[in-house]
């Protein structure tokens, strides 16, 4: 019985990684096409696209594929911007995602990267998947900082929200969010009066704008302020003192 | 783009058209028996085939097609022609995967209703043979452990040279062009370098005389 069971058990094993895998369609291929921009409207050449289908339905696709998603084709950008991608036709896909513009490459390092996601949820039209066109941002270095001025009894609350570094596009139309989803980021925190300065040094798109919500509390009298912080062309950072 | 005929398909063309017209002056002046053809019910041939791709198609321009299998037999239905079947396969190995995806290797077989015309040889054991043939081509794909297969129909011409060394067994050498019309749906811009393929395959190998 023992000697039955082992066999019967890799079997299932293997029939359950034979399911979680990508299957294609015969006699069936997929183009997939699209351009990239910068924020000017220039066209990007060189940028490494990555056409992944995933068995995934829920879990978002983003830069570190899972052992299942199935890479179906890459490709660079040409000097227009444009890339053009024939792939296998994947039959079993809960979602194709694109990577654009990934971390490790070239001039992509100081732009932002781009996930795709939902293309199998696109309208399909001569067996071609148009992805159309992505404006890829630059991305900057911003130092932010707190410093502790004239306030020696305050305990500052804060908390900072700026557009993440990875822009995310859904097409899924289940997730109820829209074609376009650009979720933030964000951090808090606690300056007490044993503190005199914190720094943060983020990756933040060129115009964006960080929001900062801060509370000065003491003896229980506290309010909620707002600022908003641009990160602009010519300056590295911002220094909020109180 | 490749023009409509290639250096290859001509010299299909031209060896038919010489064997042709050598065997029209042969009919001229036959009428005795020959030694031992019309006796002969059917061949059966084995070879190996060492294919070639080209023109602006995927197996061309990302595959390295290795040698393959032949088998025929083909069956008199006149003192001149054969009518009968060939198979043949041959493994394709992807060398470049721009335009294909994640395909690694392929099996690609091939199967003809061939119709073969002798043209030379009808008394003697030197024989010459034009072949055309229509069938089925399949590629079985790999994609690491998974399969999956594209499939449509073909055309093939050939002309075959054999020697009969003894009664039941012969040699023989042949030139063949097949074009393959795979039934892929993909995108209009991409429909003829994934569908066409063309393939010019010399074959050698022995021939049985079925008496």
């Amino acid at each position: 019985m023992r000697k039955l069971f082992i066999p019967l058990f890799a079997l299932l094993l293997f029939s359950a990684e034979c399911e979680s895998e990508i299957e294609f369609v015969g006699n069936q291929r997929l183009l997939f096409k699209g351009r990239t921009i910068d924020f000017q409207g220039n066209p990007l050449a060189s940028v490494p696209v990555k056409i992944y289908a995933s068995r995934n339905f829920f879990d978002s696709g983003d830069f570190n594929p899972s052992s299942n998603d199935e890479l179906l084709g890459e490709a660079d950008t040409d000097a227009d911007g444009s890339f053009s991608l024939i792939t296998l036709s994947p039959s079993n896909a809960l979602n194709i995602y694109a990577q654009i513009n990934t971390f490790n490459r070239g001039i992509q390092a100081n732009s932002t990267p781009i996930i795709v996601n939902g293309i199998n949820f696109l309208e399909k039209d001569d067996f071609t998947f148009d992805l159309n066109v992505f404006t890829v941002e630059a991305l900057r270095r911003f130092e932010l900082g707190i410093e502790r001025q004239n306030n020696t009894t305050d305990t500052l609350n804060y908390s900072f929200r700026y557009k993440p570094e990875v822009k995310n596009i859904d097409f899924n139309p289940y997730d109820g969010l829209g074609p376009i989803v650009y979720s933030d980021s964000g951090f808090s925190g606690v300056l007490t009066p044993d503190d005199s300065q914190a720094e943060f040094l983020l990756n933040v798109r060129e115009n964006d704008t960080i929001y900062m919500e801060y509370r000065l509390l003491n003896s229980g009298s506290s309010q909620l302020e707002a600022l908003q912080i641009v990160v602009k062309e010519n300056e590295n950072g911002f220094v909020f003192e109180f | 783009m490749d023009s409509f005929l290639n250096f290859k398909e001509l010299l299909v063309l031209y060896i038919l058209a010489v064997a042709l017209s050598v065997g029209a002056q042969e009919k001229e002046t036959k009428d005795e028996k020959p030694a031992y053809y019309y006796d002969v019910l059917g061949k059966v041939k084995a070879g190996l085939v060492f294919p070639s791709a080209y023109g602006d198609n995927f197996l061309a321009q990302n595959y390295d097609i290795r040698t393959g299998v032949h088998l025929d037999a083909m069956v008199k239905i006149d003192k001149v022609r054969d009518l009968g079947v060939q198979i043949q396969g041959i493994q394709g190995v992807v060398t470049n995967n721009d335009n294909l995806g994640l395909l690694e290797s392929s099996t690609i077989t091939s199967a003809f209703l061939v119709l073969g015309h002798t043209l030379l040889g009808r008394k003697n054991d030197l024989e010459f043979n034009a072949n055309i043939g229509l069938g089925y081509i399949d590629f079985r794909n790999r994609v690491g452990l998974r399969r999956f297969n594209d499939s449509g129909t073909a055309l093939m011409a050939g002309a075959e040279l054999s020697y009969r060394l003894s009664n039941a067994f012969g040699i023989f050498i042949a030139a063949q062009s097949q074009w393959g019309f795979l039934r892929i749906d993909a995108a209009e811009s991409v429909r003829g370098f994934l569908r066409n393929t063309r393939v010019f395959q010399p074959i050698f190998g022995i021939k049985f005389y079925i008496l």
